[in-house]
């Protein structure tokens, strides 16, 4: 956990629905509350992250949440106009050659570039924020937006895109600035899914891996020895709850086991289930990491 | 046509709620009722192996279940989006060579890593296939986890479009090489890189030759889609935060013109909720029972569960109330994970 910290950049990636917008969030929230300057950034998404902090939903725009705390979600054709205008550095020819549809258009034709603009805009943002976390986009195969810059470098073998891909991988790959995080649910399917992420990351690319988050874990469900035959009618409602969290916890730890297969204690750290779930801010303030 | 008796069950929703699960449910419970039902998915982490708790599904749909009652069963078939786009470009290509040079396109060979919703187009063309060979009687697909259910059936237009973009044939046109033209191209160059764009602009003129094989099929899939065979079932968890986006896929789905028959909500939790005078008056008689620390833990645990029956109510109290002509199906929360058939099949009875 502590380490993770450390990282100026923490993409947070792993399952849909397993909580990666709540955990970006609250990792952002013990950033800025240590009077860093820390910003949440989404990819192209529905704004989830403004509307955990009661924002309006407004793409492309810095959003302050805090004097230490602000967030974006990024648009690729946005970021495409920027990258442009950096490099042919008259606005009036870009309003000349790419009006809006246009470049709507241009940007969604194009392979693999609105993860490359939008990945070198982050990177860019670097240089105005101590801290900055991604709320990586949620898909059925988690890493896939880091992974583009790969994919472009190898297919495109020179030119601007190239280079862009390169610059891109090399921000990524500085272990004292990046860091990969996963999130998960200590359930089958999300355990069984980060550890193919984890495979992947290591596999094909040398991003910095933090670590684990464990969503939604169940502190301890102690083995409490059946009375049934004392249990009245009234009473039978606790003893069902009860077998049905014991349950669960005993599953949950042996999803626990097999995540301690692969990593080490420090890489996995624990979010307490909230049964009402995080809708806002005082929620994520009340999420407990153990 | 035989395969005009083929029904069609298309299982929505965002990730995480379950969605591969029961779509595998629901295959199972077409078999438990005499019928010869596929469950499809193209999750690439395979998780409906997972859920069937086999290793690894092939290129073919495979049984999975046989009812030795009634000879229903269920096949499963797992998507991989690469190869089912090969077979495709053959297809439809007028020449061998057309389809080799397709296939020997860098950017082709990176498709699916490089654009967007190009894995549901193929899952679209490959439903299509097995509805076409009419060896089913049901077909259950299970959807990929989006951002918005909706945008698995907008894939094939966006697809299409996209390889009808003119910007991008434009850039090879000789004209554009003279005049004023060449300060836009310049620009592109510096922007983008015009080798790159170049090998971009050669794909998607290679694709114009198939394109109209393609925009008959997106047309056919629709038409499918849209008619009385297909129906759409939406999964959601009982979630405060989830009601807004099942209005607004039943929606979408209405004005479409699509069929949404059912909504299945996973992980209902059941119980009463009890006022707290009587949690007072019950920690006591747990008390009596149970040794103070386990007394004290029981009724704890059970007020923690209080706002999970109190979520699970609520939300199917909304959904009947705003969309009644909706059919509603809970499936109970849990304690273990799905990971075999006889789960499955458990569930199955239930739907």
């Amino acid at each position: 956990m502590r380490t993770i910290l450390n990282s100026r950049l923490i993409f947070v990636s792993g399952k849909g629905g397993v909580g990666k917008t709540t955990i970006a969030s609250k990792l952002a929230l013990l950033q800025a509350e240590a009077q860093h300057n820390t910003l949440i950034v989404e990819l192209n998404s529905l704004g989830n992250v403004a509307k955990l902090f009661d924002l309006p939903s407004c793409p492309n725009t810095i959003q302050v949440i805090n004097k230490t705390l602000h967030t974006i979600n990024l648009t690729p054709a946005a970021c495409f106009e920027e990258y442009v205008l950096r490099q042919i550095k008259f606005k009036f020819l870009f309003k000349t050659f790419f009006d809006n549809r246009l470049v709507k258009h241009f940007v969604s034709a194009i392979p693999g570039l609105n993860e490359l603009l939008m990945l070198g805009k982050v990177i860019d943002l670097l240089k105005a924020y101590d801290h900055i976390i991604v709320d990586a986009q949620a898909s059925g195969h988690g890493l896939s937006s880091l992974q583009v810059p790969y994919v472009v470098k190898r297919v495109v073998k020179f030119g601007p895109l190239h280079h862009q891909a390169q610059k891109i991988i090399t921000a990524l790959e500085d272990h004292n600035t990046t860091s990969v995080a996963l999130v998960t649910l200590l359930e089958e399917m999300p355990v069984n899914e980060t550890l193919e992420s984890f495979a992947t990351l290591t596999k094909t690319s040398s991003l910095h891996f933090a670590g684990v988050f464990i969503n939604q874990a169940l502190k301890n469900v102690p083995e409490i020895l059946e009375a049934k035959k004392n249990l009245s009618q009234a009473l039978k409602p606790y003893w069902q709850i009860y077998e049905f969290a014991r349950m669960r916890f005993t599953g949950q730890q042996e999803q626990l086991q097999s995540l301690q297969k692969t990593f080490a204690a420090s890489q996995l750290t624990s979010v307490a289930y909230l049964p009402n779930g995080a809708h806002n801010k005082t929620d994520l303030a009340d999420l407990e990491l153990f | 046509m035989n395969h005009n008796a083929t029904q069609l069950q298309i299982v929505c929703g965002t990730g995480g709620v379950g969605k591969t699960t029961l779509a595998a449910a629901l295959a199972l419970k077409h078999a438990l009722l005499g019928k010869k039902s596929v469950v499809i998915t193209i999750d690439p982490a395979k998780r409906l192996a997972d859920a069937l708790g086999i290793k690894k599904l092939s290129d073919a749909p495979q049984k999975i279940f046989t009812n030795t009652n009634n000879g229903g069963a269920t096949y499963a078939f797992m998507l991989e989006p690469k190869s089912t786009f090969d077979r495709l470009i053959h297809k439809y290509a007028p020449s061998p060579a057309v389809a080799e040079k397709i296939l020997q396109n860098s950017i082709y060979q990176n498709l699916s890593s490089m654009i967007s919703g190009s894995q549901e187009y193929m899952a679209m063309e490959m439903i299509f296939e097995i509805w076409d060979s009419g060896e089913f009687e049901v077909i259950v697909v299970d959807t990929p986890p989006l951002q918005n259910a909706i945008d698995f059936l907008l894939a094939p237009q966006k697809m299409v479009d996209l390889l009808r973009d003119s910007l991008l044939q434009h850039l090879l046109k000789p004209s554009l090489a003279q005049g004023a033209a060449q300060g836009i191209l310049k620009m592109f160059d510096k922007i983008i890189g015009f080798e790159f764009l170049k090998n971009v602009a050669e794909l998607v003129v290679s694709f114009q030759d198939l394109l109209s094989g393609f925009e008959a099929r997106a047309a056919q899939i629709r038409e499918v889609f849209k008619s009385k065979k297909c129906d759409f079932i939406l999964v959601a968890s009982p979630q405060v935060t989830a009601f807004e986006d099942v209005q607004n896929f039943a929606k979408t789905l209405n004005e479409m013109d699509y069929n949404l028959s059912a909504i299945l909500v996973n992980r209902f939790f059941a119980g009463k909720v009890l006022s707290t005078a009587q949690i007072t008056q019950d920690k006591t008689a747990l008390a009596q029972i149970f040794k103070s620390s386990e007394a004290e833990f029981l009724v704890q645990n059970f007020q923690e569960h209080l706002p999970l029956i109190k979520q699970s109510d609520s939300f199917k109290t909304k959904i009947q109330k705003t969309l009644p002509k909706l059919k509603l199906n809970t499936i109970l929360f849990e304690a273990t994970d799905v990971h075999d058939l006889a789960m499955l099949v458990r569930i199955a009875k239930t739907l």
